[in-house]
């Protein structure tokens, strides 16, 4: 019995305070837009039904025993005990990183359906992935490194990376206004049900695009008769229709592939 | 004058709806308040958008369906209000009448202009809150469907080219910027500004994305006035890598 004490209290109950999430919620006043900064662990967003912005997070500030009394210098106040401070100002909400300790932890945010928000990932120290889940709203995001998957939604996104890859699970294609996908050397993979209407424009300058939907090609002059029973690997740059046309989808990569799928 | 006073009246400034006194105070914050100018900048680039849109006019016939329609529904909405009892008319005067009553007399008392004022106050507070919101709330997607808007509307005066180019080399989001260049870049035949204006923009961008798209355009568009531009970005130690070998890449078509 004793022996069991021990290690229980050796190793499981460390364990179990480590892998605690802990929980924040808000009720926006008059906020219709979601600011995230300065928030370089893993992130996880979504929407809920709910009214409130609910945060959780695994964090746990680690304070050494010299420190007690202290405040950090130069912090932003973590009023959220998550290592996030939460404001409301100008009927935007800011989410933002407190502390450095951030970028080692995980978060999941999930915010009221229809709300937009802007994601800043564009930092050198961010750490970890961007995944998006069943979000109902606009998003915006900008990532240096980090790649960004984005599963059951509809958009519209305004997504730019530089390195990271850009993959995009749509639910239906928002026709209210246009997507865009953007990266310099990361590739782009986008899944869509057969039956959207879209307007694709499609642009990588030195990668390859792969796709298996029925596009039909905006460039006047038909077909190449070269190309007859042939499969189609690349296109050039250019406008292409997805049933007929419909809202706005810009891919662009520089160096990267870029890869369309049907769902 | 406060930030808060300026980012308010920031649309009647930019139409133009403002007294002398305030758009002269306006003018002056502009110029010393960083944060509002890059507000004004952003609205004034925005709104050229919304007021450069083409006007929608209805389909030819639309009145006469509609007078059509409104003769066959008339009748059946003044058959609907006769049903409404008598005895809930006279409750509802009275109604009215002991409400007007009641809140004359409360904001009548000093009490109540108390009360009214810090509603007053209140309310003018929730109004900026809301205004504000709604200056903020244009998302990228948003400014980029705007500028699809533009451009497949088919215009090319020199407002809405004003307004592009601004887009183009100030908007906060990369995406929006691209949008900018690729509608810039559809009105670049026969268009010597627009040429000019893309040539200038190489010098303005930071993000490599944005500075590839437009040696893209101007190469493949055959601008040979751009060479000297694309000439100097590849041996610029700012430059960042990609740029540098796509624009020496580039210099060998521009002949």
């Amino acid at each position: 019995m004793k022996r069991l004490t021990i290690i229980l209290a050796t190793f499981v109950v460390p364990v179990i305070c480590l892998g605690q999430v802990k929980k924040y919620e808000y009720v926006p006043k008059v906020g219709t837009k979601v600011e995230i900064k300065n928030l370089l662990g893993e992130i996880t967003l979504q929407s809920t039904s709910g009214k409130a912005i609910i945060l959780e997070s695994d964090f746990q500030m680690e304070v050494p025993d010299r420190a007690k009394g202290l405040k950090l210098l130069g912090s932003i106040e973590d009023n959220t005990d998550i290592g996030i401070n939460l404001s409301e100002e100008n009927g935007v909400i800011s989410i933002v990183g407190a502390v450095r300790q951030v970028r080692d932890h995980k978060y999941k945010i999930l915010v009221p359906a229809g709300m937009a928000v802007d994601l800043d990932f564009n930092n050198p120290f961010a750490n970890g992935e961007l995944n998006i889940d069943s979000f109902k709203g606009s998003l915006d995001v900008r990532t240096l490194s980090a790649n960004v998957k984005i599963t059951n939604s509809a958009g519209p996104f305004a997504i730019n990376s530089i390195s990271g890859n850009v993959e995009v699970v749509f639910s239906s294609i928002n026709q209210d206004a246009s997507t865009s996908l953007a990266t310099i050397s990361g590739l782009i993979d986008v899944t869509v049900p057969s039956g959207e209407k879209a307007t694709f424009t499609i642009n990588s300058m030195q990668g390859n695009i792969f796709n298996n939907l029925d596009l039909k090609s905006q460039r006047e002059g038909g077909p190449d008769s070269r190309a007859k029973n042939m499969k189609v690997i690349r296109h050039e740059t250019g406008e292409f229709l997805l049933n007929g046309g419909g809202q706005n989808v810009l891919l662009k990569t520089i160096t990267g592939n870029i890869y369309l799928r049907k769902k | 004058m406060r930030c808060e006073e300026v980012k308010v009246s920031l649309p009647e400034y930019i139409d133009l709806k403002l007294d002398q006194k305030s758009t002269e105070e306006i003018g002056r914050h502009l110029e010393t308040c960083q944060s509002c100018s890059d507000l004004h900048s952003e609205l004034n680039s925005f709104l050229g958008f919304t007021n450069g849109l083409p006007e929608l006019r209805p389909p030819q016939g639309m009145k006469g369906e509609f007078l059509e329609m409104m003769e066959t529904e008339i009748p059946d909405q003044l058959k609907r209000l006769v049903v409404v009892p008598a005895w809930l008319k006279v409750a509802a005067i009275i109604t009215l009448v002991l409400m007007t009553y009641s809140t004359g007399y409360y904001i009548g008392s000093q009490k109540g202009k108390e009360k009214q004022q810090i509603l007053e106050v209140a309310l003018n507070q929730s109004r900026q809150q809301v205004f504000l919101a709604s200056l903020q709330e244009f998302t990228g997607p948003q400014k980029i469907e705007a500028v699809n808007n533009i451009s497949q509307s088919g215009q090319t005066g020199d407002k809405l080219i004003d307004a592009l180019v601004k887009t183009m080399n100030t908007d906060k989001n990369v995406n929006v910027r691209l949008a900018a260049i690729n509608a810039l870049t559809g009105m670049i035949s026969n268009n010597q500004r627009v040429k000019n204006e893309l040539i200038r923009s190489l010098s303005l961008q930071n993000n490599p994305l944005l500075q590839i798209s437009l040696i893209q355009v101007l190469t493949e568009s055959g601008v040979k006035e751009a060479r000297s531009e694309i000439e100097s970005i590849s041996r610029s130690e700012k430059t960042d890598e990609n740029v540098k070998e796509f624009a020496k890449d580039m210099i060998k078509i521009i002949i």
